[in-house]
């Protein structure tokens, strides 16, 4: 005991105190793999405090994916000045421009997206963002997007997002079928457990996406009159939809339309964009024609 | 000014810090994060890095930072209670001489952990076959290094009329929100006019910028070391900010008068 006296005053237990906790916490989520984040049933006070904390630092461990992604530089914020001397140094000191890591460098955002997935198993856009970055050419580990998308879908088995998501990664990999079967559920579903900070719109486009994808693997059945459906479905939803209507047109009068379904699918199941980054030369104007958006 | 009394002062200092053991239970404490980062498997990937450098960093920021505040506020009340500053002065030793050998003392120290700090993180990261650009390496600790000499002065400099835990608590707060706060005042000031706004400018220019000093993104993100000109133009800032911290320092303690069992 008196070693203890000596070696410090109580302040140090304290601080000793507060990391322990911090990592008990965090081994837990990693152990245990529970939801931490405000889950259904408990709902003690503490619960809920722990859980705002938890989806706090999963939400962290977003930014810091987002800042990773970007090489360091944090996303530009408009200023009342930023020529003081502070500012200027602070440029050449940090990382700043606009720049994002390529190839293989890209699996670092991995390890932030996994902190976030573990810290709130039921915020699917980390499962969902980790399984885009994992299938693609870059990384290329379908497998482990599909481990991520079927851990989303244990945590979160309502969730049309993660069937999307599944679905998404089975037409990566032209499995036609269980890609049709993930459509399927995602539009039964829908808009059940959607993003949080989704609006209407986005869960608009979500169905559309997931109609002209149904729509097209329909075709390529030989299910017409399902295509059809799906598409007038589409028109309903988004009525200034060219593409969709001339080809709507064609299936409706027998004909056969100048691209084959297989052609489109080529294109619908390898969409190129970049989930972490908001920068307007990635950004898709608003299309007219779904098959021209993200996989829809 | 006498530096082989600055210097035994300091020396002092160091063997009191080697006594307490505190840099010890925080490089366990680093390494024990560490590990536990190491140890994540992230989708079975191999050879990612940037997250552990990145977490280490800002953590060796974060004891690096707390070691600095508190060694530099225990000081001075700690000769001040145990009644050792009698024999100190009684000595032919100049208030000024003993403000500077503490403050070279608590900042050596603070820096010597940092250093032991960042080979933890270099070993670490060369674990992951990763590592750091050597000359970014040295501009980061240096420039590390400037900003713990003004949050060792700041401490000191309070605890010259302060108790221990008074001073540590407000060089906490001021150096914290100087960190987190400061750097987002032009972001805030967007949207205010007037007292409010004057207020925020005054705050924007007193306040130490403790963002210039961090190295931590270009060191994981980006191999290209910093301008030496900028570089060197940051630490004469440090180096001028200290100095002004440690007149305050001077002025607040060279007309002290001490009582029995006092401050600590």
């Amino acid at each position: 005991m008196k070693k203890w006296h000596s070696f410090s005053d109580k302040r140090w237990l304290w601080i000793f105190g507060v990391c322990l906790w911090g990592m008990a916490t965090i081994l837990y989520s990693v152990l245990a793999s529970q939801p931490l984040a405000s889950g259904a049933g408990d709902n003690s006070v503490a619960s809920r405090v722990m859980g705002k904390c938890v989806t706090a630092f999963a939400e962290t461990a977003f930014d810091r994916a987002e800042l990773a992604f970007h090489s360091g530089r944090p996303q530009y914020r408009e200023k009342a000045f930023s020529n003081d001397l502070f500012q200027v140094w602070h440029r050449e000191i940090a990382p700043t421009g606009h720049a994002h890591l390529e190839g293989g460098q890209t699996k670092e955002v991995l390890a932030w997206l996994r902190f976030a997935s573990l810290l709130d198993p039921h915020s699917v856009k980390y499962h969902l963002i980790a399984a885009f970055w994992l299938q693609g050419k870059d990384i290329g580990r379908p497998d482990e997007a599909r481990r991520v998308l079927l851990e989303a879908r244990a945590k979160n088995p309502e969730s049309y997002v993660v069937y999307m998501g599944l679905g998404r990664l089975y037409a990566k990999t032209d499995d036609k079928l269980l890609a049709h079967r993930c459509y399927d559920r995602a539009l039964v579903l829908w808009p059940r457990g959607k993003a949080p900070d989704d609006d209407q719109f986005q869960t608009n486009l979500d169905k559309r996406e997931l109609l002209s994808r149904r729509a097209i693997l329909r075709e390529i059945e030989g299910d017409t009159a399902g295509a059809i459906s799906d598409m007038k479905s589409i028109v309903e939803l988004f009525p200034a939809s060219p593409l969709i209507r001339a080809r709507l047109l064609l299936l409706e009068t027998g004909q056969k339309p100048q691209d084959s379904p297989a052609q489109r699918w080529g294109v619908l199941r390898n969409p190129e964009y970049h989930p972490l980054c908001e920068d307007a030369s990635h950004e898709h104007d608003e299309p007219d024609d779904p098959h021209e958006h993200d996989g829809g | 000014m006498n530096i082989s009394v600055i210097l035994t002062i300091a020396a002092v200092v160091w063997l009191e810090m080697l006594r307490r053991k505190d840099i010890y239970v925080l490089l366990i404490l680093l390494a024990t994060l560490l590990f536990a980062l190491l140890s994540f498997d992230i989708f079975n990937l191999h050879g990612i890095a940037a997250y552990v450098k990145d977490v280490g960093l800002s953590f060796s920021w974060l004891f690096a930072w707390i070691l600095a505040v508190v060694m530099g506020a225990r000081q001075l009340p700690t000769e001040e209670k145990q009644g050792t500053i009698y024999t100190l002065l009684a000595k032919p030793i100049s208030r000024a001489e003993l403000l500077i050998g503490k403050w070279l003392g608590a900042w050596s120290i603070t820096v010597a952990a940092t250093l032991c700090f960042y080979s933890l993180i270099i070993a670490v990261a060369l674990f992951r076959n990763s590592g750091f650009s050597p000359p970014l390496l040295l501009q980061a600790v240096l420039l590390h290094a400037s900003a713990l000499s003004v949050v060792c002065s700041l401490a000191l400099a309070f605890s010259t009329r302060m108790t221990t835990d008074a001073a540590s608590a407000i060089c906490f707060v001021i150096t914290g929100s100087a960190m987190v706060f400061l750097p987002r005042i032009p972001d805030l000031m967007r949207d205010l006019d007037g007292a409010h706004s004057a207020l925020m400018t005054f705050l924007y220019c007193a306040m130490p910028h403790f963002e210039v000093f961090d190295l931590r993104q270009r060191l994981v993100y980006d191999a290209t070391p910093a301008r030496w000109s900028i570089v060197g133009m940051i630490i004469a800032y440090a180096a001028l900010m200290t100095g002004a911290v440690m007149i305050l320092a001077w002025l607040g303690y060279r007309n002290k008068k001490f009582v029995r069992g006092g401050a600590a």
